[in-house]
């Protein structure tokens, strides 16, 4: 066991510092504030978030915020057209009483450190979080790459709902951090060379977090040329899906060598898919398998390796263009879900 | 069946209704097995928990005990299953109220509610993937078969973890959410880089 990982493990934690500094209910207060901050992050995406907002919860018995005229609700649902209405120079200030009673304000600023000697104080802004504990500010470790908080992490049963999931709020704004790293440029005009890896990397590390009562693993083998790039396996029935990655639009190697994709990848892709599904039969026979084609959708017009800007008309030319399948394997073969394809948008000029 | 999977079946429903709402039966197994791996912070030994666990060919650790538990615990009403996941009833609700109370089960509270409100800091699917970074488990899933836990081996490592973790938290505490949402994060690192070099 690595004892310096532990130690900066230990380090990071939140918890430590707390239990130091109120003891175990502080560690109470700290379940109470993380199950109200999750349950208003279920009505509320942090990334949309018009304004500061702090979370607080007492530790100490019948002390609460004195502040007039406070909004106050029983279910952190109604929060949300409290806070839809704030400003970007506006805090929200949420006291967490109990579990069905809060207290909320709209004011212009809350002093965290003063506040955190008797409660303990999250805080987050333009998707930065921490939690203040008598008055010193430490930052919460967030595993997940695609999510502005680490409260925010949804769960998902169905795959179907998880990728549509993944496709509006991660691939399409490249907002993951390994997705990001598929792009040459911050413009996200061409792609780095072979960029499927971190495609593939970037969806498991998304469904690894989301979705429940499934294993999922890279790279399994239908056959010995070809895996399949994910797996994704119930643990409760005998259901098995079968994941394939295409990328369609351009990508550059260090040495300049272009290379262009274009919807014939994702007919191959189709085929390809057709024929692991084919082989998985034989394979796994007692299993139900569903296939999934998931196409990450990079095209531009008229890009060239000198290309370094773009247009709205060039850089959204492909946005909703469909690609048209031959043969249609979804409408041919029950085995087949509808493809997915992620159309990732670039950064224009003009 | 033995009468504390029973418990640790209704005590999990409850506590993790709070997190994640309804659970499913591979989630109660997981949980349930935290908590018997938490019994080692207090160098207790394993067989003390009072049934076993094997890991499935999917990776999930399993308890029959915790199986025939859900079961009970549905028959008796005391749970509800919609759509695969199971939810407390107002009657199972109060069959817990008068358990939890009782001496033979005070003592199993510390372990479960340190294993549920693991949640709490961590997002479920982490949790997880700090479980089934266990070497057992992981050579389970890399060849697709059945496999056993608490090996010696693997409780070597384990009690090792668990004291290092203790000394670096300083003072004693009866809440595990501390060492337990630890030592998830340092499996769960462990896990992704034993993935990578895979």
């Amino acid at each position: 066991m690595d004892i310096d990982k532990l130690q900066d493990l230990a380090q990071k934690s939140v918890l430590i510092p707390i239990f130091h500094t109120f003891g175990d209910v502080g560690i109470e207060a700290y379940k109470q504030l993380t199950i109200a901050i999750r349950r208003l992050f279920f009505h509320l995406a942090p990334e949309k978030l018009p304004c500061t907002l702090v979370i607080c919860k007492f530790t100490v018995e019948g002390i609460h915020i004195d502040k007039p005229s406070p909004a106050k609700i029983t279910d952190l649902e109604y929060a949300l057209s409290f806070i839809d209405t704030c400003t970007v120079n506006e805090v929200v200030l949420l006291e967490v009483i109990d579990e069905r009673s809060y207290q909320m304000w709209k004011i212009e600023s809350v002093n965290c450190s003063e506040l955190s000697v008797n409660a303990l104080v999250y805080r987050i802004s333009t998707e930065q979080e921490q939690f203040i504990v008598d008055g010193k500010e430490l930052e919460i470790f967030n595993p997940s790459p695609l999510f502005a908080s680490i409260f925010s992490i949804p769960t998902f049963r169905s795959l179907e709902d998880a990728l549509e999931r993944y496709k509006h709020t991660s691939a399409r704004f490249s907002r993951c951090r390994i997705l990001k790293s598929c792009w040459v440029q911050n413009e996200m005009i061409y792609y780095q060379n072979k960029p499927e890896r971190i495609m593939r990397d970037s969806l498991l590390q998304f469904l690894e977090d989301v979705l429940r009562d499934a294993e999922i693993r890279p790279e399994q083998t239908v056959d010995e040329s070809h895996p399949i790039d994910i797996k994704v396996t119930w643990l409760q029935t005998k259901r098995i899906a079968l994941i394939e990655i295409k990328w369609l639009g351009n990508s550059i190697t260090h040495e300049s060598k272009f290379t262009s994709y274009s919807q014939a990848r994702a007919l191959e892709g189709a085929k390809q898919l057709a024929d692991y599904l084919d082989l998985n039969k034989i394979r796994v026979p007692t299993h139900q398998t569903m296939g999934y084609l998931v196409v990450f959708d990079g095209r531009r017009r008229g890009v060239t390796p000198e290309t370094t800007s773009m247009s709205c008309v060039d850089g959204l030319w492909y946005e909703y263009q469909e690609v048209k399948y031959a043969p249609e394997y979804h409408y041919l073969r029950g085995d087949f879900a509808e493809p997915l394809r992620f159309f990732m948008m670039p950064i224009c000029t003009s | 069946m033995v009468a504390s999977a029973f418990f640790d079946v209704i005590a999990i429903s409850t506590k993790l209704n709070t997190f994640i709402g309804g659970c499913s039966s591979p989630e109660i197994h997981l949980f349930a097995y935290l908590a018997c791996l938490l019994t080692l912070f207090d160098r207790e030994p394993i067989s003390n928990w009072g049934y076993g666990f094997i890991v499935t060919e999917n990776g999930n650790p399993f308890g029959l005990e915790i199986e025939k538990g859900v079961n009970l615990n549905v028959s008796r009403g005391n749970l509800e299953e919609v759509d695969g996941l199971y939810t407390l009833t107002k009657r199972g609700k109060g069959e817990y109220s008068l358990l939890s109370s009782l001496g033979n089960f005070v003592r199993r509270e510390k372990y479960l509610e340190g294993s549920c409100s693991s949640l709490a800091p961590l997002p479920l699917g982490y949790v997880r993937q700090g479980i089934k970074s266990d070497e057992a488990i992981r050579s389970a899933i890399k060849l697709e078969q059945t496999n056993l836990l608490f090996t010696e081996a693997s409780l070597s490592i384990m009690y090792t973890e668990f004291a290092e973790i203790l000394d670096v938290i300083g003072s004693k505490t009866s809440n595990l959410i501390i060492p337990s949402s630890i030592w998830l994060s340092h499996r769960t690192k462990r896990g992704q880089k034993l993935d990578n070099n895979d």
